[in-house]
């Protein structure tokens, strides 16, 4: 619809909408008829009846007016609306000023509360910080307490009044390899493997107040022994009443490590100190018996020979025949003596037999046969064992079998006292050797002889039954074929001599050596 | 003629002992105590047999051995000695030379000599 644009000079205030329905627009007015000119098109006013412009322009005017006065109308009412809301606002407002006058003196009291709060607040904010500086410096000594305990490589642990762990370190961990829970609780003398002998200590401890270097052996988790040296104190209350222990342990495994080493080294010096001393001894024996057996034998020979002639010019009634028969007797007994020892001193032997191989087990057969007689006739149990697999070894056959004869010789003597007769041969190889040894259940060699019994001349039978050279001998051939004869014995339990003989040939190696 | 024997021994009881030994049989036995003397008396007579010590002040028994055999190459010679370990090394030099000898193995009783000796000296089969 065209928009009606009404012209500013158009009088239309009015005072109500009955002076407007009354009203009467005076139509030929320049401004009205140019007002309705342009509302209804008309080209000529002149020709613009009243009746018509009346009826159309008039009505108009009066519903616009009309409506003009109702939002008129409507604003007044409007207005005393607003005016009675603004009273009534006026009214709560009053209200308000009184309760917020009720709420200030509130306000006031709890500000003052408020003060109070912040006072109490602040105090024990003064409270909490020197609790926090106390806490701090507790955790500090804490940490440091700490630090030194797991700085420590030693077990270091304390238990209550009754033994019980109540705390460990960390080296306690590592070396026991258990956690500290499964540590603390625990009765501590079972920490150790000489659960007695920690209980005694604790009760030492408990006694004099300390224990020192007190050697324990703690079992690892996994089962492992560490020896460690236990130094503890008691601790007390500030009334002297013990509250508990303190104790450290040293592990000192590499300390009996070294220990160990140095006894097994002492014991080696020991041991070639003395094989020097024997090595030496034998060389001067060696030499000396040589000696003194070939100075020996031409007078011998004469001896026998004088004898000999002597008891062929003599009649077999003459008294002195049996005389001379005991002469010649004994001087073929010096005869084998000197003989002997010309074996033992190995002046004799040496460039006359010669290196073969052999096995040990054929020559013991051979040993066992001429002393058959004499085993069967003293009643003893001789059993045998050659171990598969024993190789043959380079010797000379007859020294070996004289070592093999001597020594059962001496197994059988040992046994004619003895109630149980029992003798175990055993062959085989040890490394780059062949072992035999002879066991016998005699009645063993006390220690302080044993260390005797491969010197010349030393011997526990009586006079005239031994010459005290069959052990020398044995030692000086095996000493030849670079082997070892070695002697175990319990006084009471019985002997083995262990012979060691190298597989390897020993001629060519001697020859090296010379 | 019977047989000679000499016996070199710078010991008494060896000499005497060969000298018993020997004294019922048929053999004439002549001694010597030292190489020198034996040396000499082998290049005056002529002896089937020797029985020669080796270890002698003087001439000992291998010097005393490579003397006789330049006398004689062929008649045997027994080295009687307990001990020859010394000597070794010269004997077997010797032996390369070509200078025989045999060895026996002192001491030895009456009727070992007798043995010895006549099977040496008869060719008996005593061995």
């Amino acid at each position: 619809m065209r928009k009606v644009k009404t012209s500013r000079n158009l009088k239309t205030r009015i005072a109500t909408s009955r002076e407007a329905m009354d009203r009467k627009i005076p139509a030929p007015t320049s401004s009205n008829i140019h007002h309705g000119h342009l509302v209804l098109g008309m080209r000529n006013v002149n020709h613009i009846e009243y009746e018509l412009w009346e009826q159309d322009v008039g009505e108009y005017l009066r519903v616009v007016d009309k409506g003009r006065l109702d939002r008129a109308n409507r604003y007044y009412n409007a207005m005393n609306n607003v005016q009675k809301l603004l009273m009534e606002v006026n009214r709560r407002s009053a209200e308000l000023q009184i309760a917020n006058e009720e709420m200030q003196a509130t306000n006031e009291e709890m500000q003052a509360t408020n003060e109070e709060m912040q006072a109490t607040t602040e105090e024990l904010q003064s409270t909490n910080e020197e609790l926090q500086s106390t806490t701090e410096e507790m955790e500090r000594a804490n940490a440091y307490r700490q630090t030194l305990m797991d700085s420590m490589t030693d077990i270091l642990l304390t238990t209550d009044q009754s033994g019980v762990i109540t705390d460990v370190n960390t080296a306690t961990e590592l070396i026991s390899g258990y956690q500290k829970d499964e540590l603390i609780g625990q009765p501590l003398h079972q920490f150790f493997a000489e659960q007695d002998r920690a209980q005694a200590g604790i009760a030492q401890l408990q006694v004099e107040g300390g224990l020192s270097n007190y050697d324990l052996t703690v079992v690892t988790k996994a089962g492992r022994e560490v020896p460690v040296s236990f130094n503890a104190t008691v601790l007390r209350d500030p009334d002297n009443r013990i509250t508990g222990l303190l104790g450290t342990a040293r592990d000192v495994t590499k300390q009996k490590q070294a220990e160990q080493e140095l006894q097994k080294l002492v014991d080696e010096l020991r041991e070639s100190q003395s094989k020097v001393i024997q090595a030496g001894k034998m060389t001067a024996m060696g030499t000396m018996t040589a000696g003194v057996a070939h100075e020996l034998n031409n007078p011998m020979m004469g001896i026998l020979n004088f004898i000999q002639y002597s008891l062929k010019h003599t009649s077999e009634d003459d008294r002195r025949y049996t005389v001379l028969q005991d002469a010649e007797r004994e001087t073929k007994r010096c005869v084998e003596i000197v003989q002997n020892l010309l074996t033992f001193s190995r002046m004799d032997t040496e460039g006359e037999e010669d290196y073969q191989k052999e096995s040990c087990a054929a020559i013991l057969d051979r040993v066992l046969k001429l002393l058959s007689y004499r085993i069967e006739r003293e009643k003893v149990a001789l059993t045998q064992h050659t171990a598969q697999g024993t190789p043959d070894i380079w010797m000379r056959v007859n020294n070996i079998q004289q070592v093999f004869f001597n020594l059962l010789s001496n197994a059988l003597d040992a046994l004619k006292t003895s109630e149980k007769k029992e003798i175990h041969v055993d062959m085989h190889r040890e490394g780059e050797f062949v072992e035999v040894s002879f066991a016998d259940s005699g009645c063993g060699i006390p220690p302080e002889i044993r260390q005797k019994i491969f010197d010349p001349f030393f011997t526990t039978k009586p006079v005239g039954q031994a010459t005290g050279l069959g052990l020398s001998i044995c030692h000086s051939l095996i000493k030849t074929h670079n082997g070892e004869i070695l002697c175990e014995s319990e006084p009471g339990a019985g002997t083995k001599f262990k012979v060691l003989l190298p597989i390897k040939k020993a001629k060519a190696e001697k020859k090296q050596n010379e | 003629m019977s047989k000679r024997i000499l016996v070199i021994d710078d010991e008494e009881a060896i000499r005497k002992s060969f000298i018993l030994a020997l004294e019922d049989t048929a053999y004439q036995v002549d001694t010597a105590e030292s190489g020198e003397k034996g040396i000499e008396m082998a290049q005056k007579n002529n002896y089937d047999l020797f029985f020669l010590d080796l270890k002698m002040p003087g001439l000992n028994g291998v010097e005393t051995l490579r003397g006789l055999r330049e006398i004689d190459r062929d008649v045997p010679v027994y080295i009687v000695t307990a001990f020859f370990k010394e000597y070794l090394d010269e004997l077997k030099s010797a032996e390369g030379e070509g200078i025989n000898y045999e060895i026996l193995k002192k001491p030895i009783g009456i009727d070992q000599i007798i043995l010895v000796t006549t099977g040496i000296l008869e060719g008996a089969a005593v061995y």
